[in-house]
């Protein structure tokens, strides 16, 4: 080659990037840290489906036994009280309205992000709504945690009544169940910062990366 | 141009100046870093001193020479910083992005150039890039800060090697 032919070389360069995303590599990775996300939201449904129904049918148990007059046979020295009934009443409705607000929530939200085609960017403006949904409901999650521990409070103090254990045990089962509520909303707060915000961050940068018209 | 330029004013400057000269960049970027993770760690280091010196320019040339200058010394200080840093350190390797492709089909023959290029001390290769991109002896030794003749001098031989290396390079069928 001749100093001119390596000149024309030189000339037939373009000004595209040297190197561009790999949509296929990243779209597999998405869809498997997707899939880790999801798995730990799933888990906490669970959890909180579980522990629901665990409290609604002990609640309906008891109902039960009081309604065809066997509590005298599990240890009780008397029927239900007027107001223990209706305290159970109560922490069923506590119950009820968390899990289903959590069931309704997340139904919703699926509706959402639903989307007809499997594109990169579709998959990411779904995640990034999952994500941002994900935590905005955590972001009060202290005030959505009160109706279940209230529930959970007056399902023990029946239970304590019917079972005759004295009325005292409730000073450190209260300070016990605040703690647990504020334990528990510091782990979701934990959640957010350590998981669900970076994530996000990752997912809107990386959207703005594919999405800019220079890249 | 004043130096107390406002960020917004900066800020469109820069956005209007860095993309007209990706290819320019691209070209320096390329002829001084060597896997994708160098090259975007380059091409931030260049966009990074373009930003900062927005502000110094005071057009007495056209931009693009200027942005070539600013890319050339960032390019060159880059690379001295990087052979430091690697005398120091033990390589772990190239960290090829797992996330980055070749963004299309190069030609085989820009390939050879720009590895004839890498071969080039640093000084060499930004007046290769500087001579073939068309400036003249006179531009590039106002770039570089060097004498015509010492330019031409470098040039001729540089011209030189690159002829008989492809010469070279074609009689044993590379």
């Amino acid at each position: 080659m001749e100093f001119e032919d390596i000149q024309v070389v030189w000339n037939s360069q373009h000004d595209k990037p040297l190197y561009g995303v790999d949509e296929v590599g990243l779209h597999k990775i998405l869809r498997s840290k997707s899939q880790r996300f999801r798995r730990l939201i799933y888990w906490q449904h669970l959890q909180t489906y579980g522990s629901s129904l665990l409290v609604l049918m002990l609640i309906a148990a008891i109902l039960l036994v009081n309604y065809f007059g066997l509590l005298g046979k599990i240890g009780s020295s008397r029927a239900l009280a007027g107001w223990e009934i209706l305290a159970l009443l109560v922490a069923t409705v506590s119950w009820l309205q968390f899990s289903l607000s959590v069931y309704f929530g997340q139904k919703q939200q699926k509706n959402r992000e639903q989307s007809d085609t499997q594109s990169l960017l579709n998959d990411l403006d779904r995640e990034i709504k999952h994500t941002t949904y994900q935590i905005r409901t955590r972001k009060n999650l202290l005030m959505g945690f009160i109706p279940p521990y209230i529930g959970t409070g007056l399902f023990i103090l029946v239970v304590f009544g019917v079972t005759g254990v004295s009325r005292w045990i409730l000073i450190p089962v209260i300070p016990g169940l605040i703690f647990a509520l504020v334990t528990e909303s510091r782990s979701q707060q934990r959640l957010i910062d350590r998981e669900m915000v970076p994530r996000l961050r990752e997912l809107e940068t990386l959207r703005e990366k594919l999405t800019d018209p220079h890249r | 141009m004043i130096h107390a330029m406002k960020t917004n004013e900066q800020k469109r400057i820069f956005e209007e100046w860095l993309p007209q000269h990706r290819g320019l960049l691209f070209k320096v970027v390329r002829a001084y870093a060597f896997n994708p993770h160098d090259q975007d760690d380059l091409f931030q280091e260049i966009a990074t001193q373009v930003w900062n010196s927005v502000p110094n320019y005071r057009g007495d040339s056209a931009v693009t020479t200027w942005i070539y200058r600013v890319a050339l010394y960032s390019a060159m200080g880059w690379s001295r910083r990087e052979r430091r840093h690697r005398e120091n350190h033990q390589a772990i390797g190239a960290d090829d992005r797992p996330l980055l492709q070749p963004s299309s089909l190069e030609n085989p023959q820009l390939d050879w150039l720009y590895e004839q290029i890498s071969h080039l001390d640093e000084i060499d290769r930004s007046l290769t890039l500087l001579m073939l991109d068309g400036f003249s002896y006179r531009e590039i030794a106002a770039t570089m800060g060097i004498s015509q003749s010492h330019v031409g001098v470098k040039l001729n031989r540089i011209k030189k090697r690159l002829t008989e290396q492809s010469k070279k390079e074609q009689k044993h069928g590379v």
